[in-house]
């Protein structure tokens, strides 16, 4: 006789179970799929018949000598991406807020305009528009702006600059997005009352705004932090990781090495030690914010 | 009890529906997936034969016509009618094949494709029992095809570049064909082609074109193409001083070692060398120090090379050619179209010039373009597709499709004989036709290339020649290193990657990793 609890499971069990197929074909599998083959010497040439190999990928990458420098460039890739994007969506976020806004809808329909582009297109386009002294930045923007030139190609700083602004285009649309719509669930009679009190805004934002999306902002940061980290096709595209590998990150490195290199088992290994990397501060950060806690 | 609360019969069965659907689908899947693995394995192997004939079943029948002929005279005479009747008994042999489909992944471009289309019509003339299914716009890469290989599904037939096809030969994907065609059948193509699509002696490929890449030069600016390094720059310096714009676009920084390739040979330099039977990289050497400083001093000191950020007719180099903002490129014949198109009888191409400084042309790559066969575990092929697809890439590469490529396309043939016929039919032209004799006179700059040129390594190790060289070869052009510590740097990366892929054992070279001697003395 099955107990009302053990029934009661069992029907919890297979209230997941058709989510729980689809994750394991389409998410489970492929990651233990790339764990057991970094245990491995796939390679171009034992491609169909590749052998165990122990950790021999993992002490390789230890050895290597790019590895401290491809873990630098990601966290500068990373943090130098999100820090502008946060900044950036939150302030225009802000500016759209604001309830005597005249045109509101026009200005939110033109700044979500790069989200509507595809954004290998608009990296290609990105691409023409650094080339110096031709394209548009270094013919007109910068001048005018009386800036130095922009060239990937000479210096580290360039390549940088090139990669952060770009990236920065790219993505600022799905950050004003979501701290706008984050701003709009904010009670309005709070700032009706900080009025009264005689609150400036710059408190309004210290006590009301900010407060009030410490999570919206902490789940932003997780998630794009993951996303950021492996974005693979601003560096891909715009530098290739260049000059030599100053601007190389773990997900390009490991690219590289799959499809350039061939060699499958190495990349697959490198990606695993970036995903234990990720996963780790994803973790740190979950506990940093209680951001799951408020979610759950 | 309270804390739960139960489940409704309808939310049950809509769960047990959900999962039994998965379930089924899952099955189906797998059904079908172990079906056509069986169908492939279980099919009768037929003995293949150099000949390459298909599957085949033979049957006589005999027949008997009667035949009436009417014939009509018409003259300023009155018409006369004479008809005769005759009756024949024939026999006819009628041999059936079983229809066959094999599908083929091309990579050519739009231009080589409206030849190679007709290509294709003639062999489902001459060979009406196969079917092509052709997958257009295939890359050119080993790596593009490794899913579906290792799914067992991929193409039984596919156009790649011999470099590609050497490390697709080397991880066991593609058929040997020396084990199918004879020796004296690879004979018929250039030595150099076949070489290149040869690994251990054995030939993976059979090569449609040869290719390397050129200098091309606007006649507006520059009358006459420089023969040495020193007339490069002097001619450089001139069109800059002249014309104000850049006297070559050539992107060193940002390129993997294709074409920086020939200037390090130019110096003197090979990429490998053997120690004891093992492949060592062999980049760290003075010829690649002063090829590395012939370039930055060019594009720093002297101010007459642009380091552009990308290459071909679609990068800023070919842009640059074509708005007639520099007056030399280096390209390969790939992009003529769009040059010439451009151009027109401005335009010009030439060999690489000599290195003064060692008398030694630099010497692009010389690569074929293959027509490979994926072999059965790799692409689930029955005995009758791989004899359909050996008899499909003999077609390709005989003499009238790689005519149809030269004249279309322009691309220079790897069959001996269409070859010859290209050189006799640039020499003998009988034309006043302008269009034709400008195009002609490029087209010879670009046989005479061919001419100084290298095989390009077709080795597995050479998959990890590129990133090295294009790493050091970078921080070098962002002055972040000098010369000699981008030669360090290049051969330490090159080991590095050799080691991490398994790659630094014994693997005997080809031949010869130079052409300059037997190709030359062939022609």
């Amino acid at each position: 006789m099955v107990s009302w609890n053990t029934k009661q499971k069992i029907i919890g069990f297979l209230y997941i179970l058709p989510l729980f197929i689809v994750v394991l074909l389409l998410f489970l599998y492929p990651l233990i799929y790339s764990v057991y083959i970094s245990f491995t010497n796939m390679a171009a040439i034992h491609f169909l018949h590749f052998k165990y190999i122990g950790l021999f990928n993992y002490e390789m990458m230890i050895k290597d000598k790019y590895l401290a420098t491809l873990l630098i460039n990601t966290v500068i890739w990373t943090l130098g991406s999100l820090i502008p994007m946060i900044a950036l969506g939150l302030s225009l976020a802000i500016i759209l807020n604001q309830k005597d806004l005249y045109g509101k809808s026009i200005f939110y329909a033109i700044l979500i305009l790069p989200w509507a582009f595809p954004g290998f297109i608009s990296l290609l386009v990105w691409q023409g528009m650094w080339v110096d002294p031709y394209g548009f930045m270094n013919r007109y923007l910068l001048p005018f702006l009386h800036l130095p030139h922009v060239n990937s190609l000479i210096s580290v700083s360039s390549a940088w600059t090139e990669l952060i602004v770009t990236n920065l285009w790219l993505s600022f649309p799905y950050y004003m997005t979501v701290f706008y719509s984050g701003l709009q669930s904010i009670p309005q009679e709070l700032y009706e009352i900080a009025d009264v009190d005689g609150a400036g805004p710059l408190q309004k934002f210290a006590t009301i705004t900010f407060p009030s999306l410490r999570k919206i902002i902490a789940f932003v940061f997780i998630t794009s932090f993951v996303f950021t980290w492996n974005n693979f096709y601003p560096i891909y595209i715009l530098t290739g990781g260049g000059p030599g590998i100053a601007t190389e990150t773990f997900t390009v490195y490991a690219y590289q090495q799959a499809f350039s290199q061939y060699n499958y088992a190495f990349a697959a290994a490198l990606s695993i030690v970036s995903t234990i990397i990720t996963v780790g501060l994803g973790i740190i950060v979950l506990k940093f914010t209680g951001v799951l806690e408020n979610i759950t | 009890m309270g804390k739960y609360r139960s489940l409704s019969g309808t939310a049950i069965a809509a769960i047990v529906i959900v999962v039994v659907i998965v379930i089924i689908a899952a099955g189906v899947g797998a059904y079908y997936a172990t079906r056509k693995h069986i169908t492939t394995t279980s099919t009768t192997p037929v003995a293949t034969t150099t000949s390459s004939v298909p599957v085949t079943s033979t049957t006589t029948t005999t027949s008997t016509t009667t035949t009436t002929t009417t014939t009509t005279t018409t003259s300023s005479v009155p018409v006369t009618s004479t008809t005769t009747t005759t009756t024949t008994t024939t026999t006819t042999t009628t041999t059936t094949h079983t229809p066959v489909t094999i599908t083929v992944a091309d990579s050519y471009s739009t231009s080589e494709n409206a030849a190679f289309n007709q290509t294709i019509a003639a062999f489902e003339q001459q060979y009406p029992w196969i079917h092509v299914n052709v997958e257009y716009g295939a890359q050119d890469s080993a790596s593009n095809y490794q899913s579906e290989v290792q799914a067992g599904d991929a193409p039984n037939v596919l156009r790649v570049s011999s470099d590609s096809a050497g490390v697709a030969f080397a991880s066991g994907w593609l058929l040997n064909l020396s084990q199918y065609l004879p020796k004296s059948y690879f004979a018929r193509y250039i030595n150099v082609t076949i070489q290149d699509s040869m690994l251990n002696g054995s030939v993976y490929g059979l090569p449609d074109d040869e290719n390397s890449i050129v200098m091309f030069y606007n006649k507006k600016f520059v009358p006459q193409p420089p023969n040495t390094t020193n007339q490069l720059i002097q001619i450089a310096e001139n069109v800059n001083k002249t014309y104000h714009i850049w006297g070559i676009a050539y992107g060193a920084s940002d390129e993997y070692g294709y074409r920086f390739a020939a200037w390090f040979a130019g110096y003197g330099g090979q990429i490998f060398t053997t120690i004891n039977g093992k492949i060592y990289p062999d980049l760290n050497s003075t010829a690649m120090v002063n090829a590395l400083n012939f370039w930055y001093n060019l594009t720093y000191n002297l101010k007459i090379n642009y380091l552009a950020p990308s290459p071909g007719a679609g990068g800023a180099e070919g842009e640059l050619f074509t708005s007639n903002q520099t007056a030399i490129i280096f390209d390969g014949p790939w992009d003529l179209g769009n040059y010439f198109s451009a151009l027109g009888c401005n335009l010009g191409a030439a060999p690489l010039p000599v290195v003064s400084q060692t008398g030694l042309y630099a010497t692009p790559f010389v690569g074929a373009q293959d027509w490979v066969i994926t072999t059965p575990s790799a692409s689930g092929a029955t005995p009758a597709q791989i004899n359909a697809s050996l008899l499909f890439i003999e077609f390709v590469t005989n003499y009238s499709a790689e005519m149809r490529l030269w004249n279309i396309a322009g691309d220079i043939p790897a069959l001996t004989s269409a070859y010859n016929t290209a050189l006799k039919e640039l020499s003998e032209t009988n034309t006043t036709n302008t269009t034709i004799l400008c195009l002609n006179n490029i087209k010879k700059g670009i046989l005479e290339q061919e001419i100084h040129g290298m095989i390009m390594p077709n080795i597995p190790q050479m998959g990890s020649y590129w990133s090295s060289f294009h790493q050091y070869a970078s921080e070098f052009f962002a002055s972040k290193i000098n010369a000699t510590q981008a030669a360090q740097g290049m051969e330490q990366a090159f080991i590095q990657a050799l080691q991490q892929s398994g790659l630094l054992s014994p693997i005997p070279l080809p031949n010869s990793l130079y052409l300059l001697q037997e190709f030359s003395t062939k022609y």
